[in-house]
């Protein structure tokens, strides 16, 4: 058999990333982002005690609204900032917007992995409770099974497309 | 659709189909049947077995019956 037709051609358009890969690595950006301030504040507002008064948990509330409205608005903001940086870099104007099945049959995998990830996150942040923690410590066990989910969610997407299934 | 862990019994012939219709490449044939390069790359490796559906279309690209495309390695 020939080469040309055992190695995949070397030319631009097919060493393009794949559309699913460019958003995972969109997704993975923004969710350090946005995580990394969430907590930064969180942490801010925990020494100056605000999670001490009564207000504790309308405030915790409002956090977790901020990190809700926040992180749509920062995830768009990366999916569209990828897209134009590699739009620069590889000089293609309209990359393929092709997601295939494989791609979802990966996209469940790795959802699955973030959910017992999330759960184990649950879990522990009820045992936390249950062993007399405050209520403010499970919250931050929960948002932290939150992100280390959806970092896992994009690391396993990752790992599966690196290795080719 | 199911893949298994590593190698899937569904065995293909697509590398040599490529090559007898006119050394057609994987990207070409992606575009035909609507998937991204790296699943025919995946096919083609026996590391993901493809839906019926897609199975059927890689088939029509080569314009073969089903049967000379894939063959199931099972009992």
């Amino acid at each position: 058999m020939s080469n040309k037709a055992d190695n995949p051609h070397k030319n631009k358009q097919e060493e393009i990333m794949p559309q699913q890969q460019k958003s995972i690595y969109a997704s993975l950006f923004s969710t350090v982002l946005i995580f990394t301030i969430y907590f930064w504040r969180m942490a801010e507002m925990h020494g100056q005690g605000a999670f001490e008064g009564e207000n504790a948990f309308i405030l915790i509330g409002q956090s977790v609204l901020w990190l809700m409205f926040g992180g749509i608005i920062i995830n768009i903001i990366a999916h569209i900032t990828v897209n134009i940086i590699y739009a620069i870099i590889t000089k293609d104007a309209n990359p393929s917007p092709v997601v295939d099945e494989r791609d979802k049959l990966n996209e469940l995998r790795a959802l699955r992995v973030a959910y017992y990830v999330f759960g184990a996150g649950f879990v522990w942040s009820m045992v936390s409770l249950a062993f007399g923690q405050p209520p403010f410590m499970a919250f931050i066990i929960l948002i932290s099974s939150c992100a280390i989910a959806s970092l896992s969610e994009g690391f396993v997407q990752l790992f599966l497309y690196r290795r080719g299934f | 659709m199911a893949a298994s862990k590593s190698k899937s019994k569904v065995s293909n012939n697509i590398r040599r189909l490529r090559f007898d219709n006119d050394e057609m490449t994987q990207k070409q044939l992606a575009e035909k049947v609507g998937v991204t390069r790296q699943t025919i790359v995946a096919i083609e490796n026996a590391k993901y077995a493809p839906s019926l559906e897609l199975a059927f279309l890689i088939a029509t690209a080569f314009s073969v019956p089903l049967q000379d495309v894939f063959s199931y390695e099972g009992k």
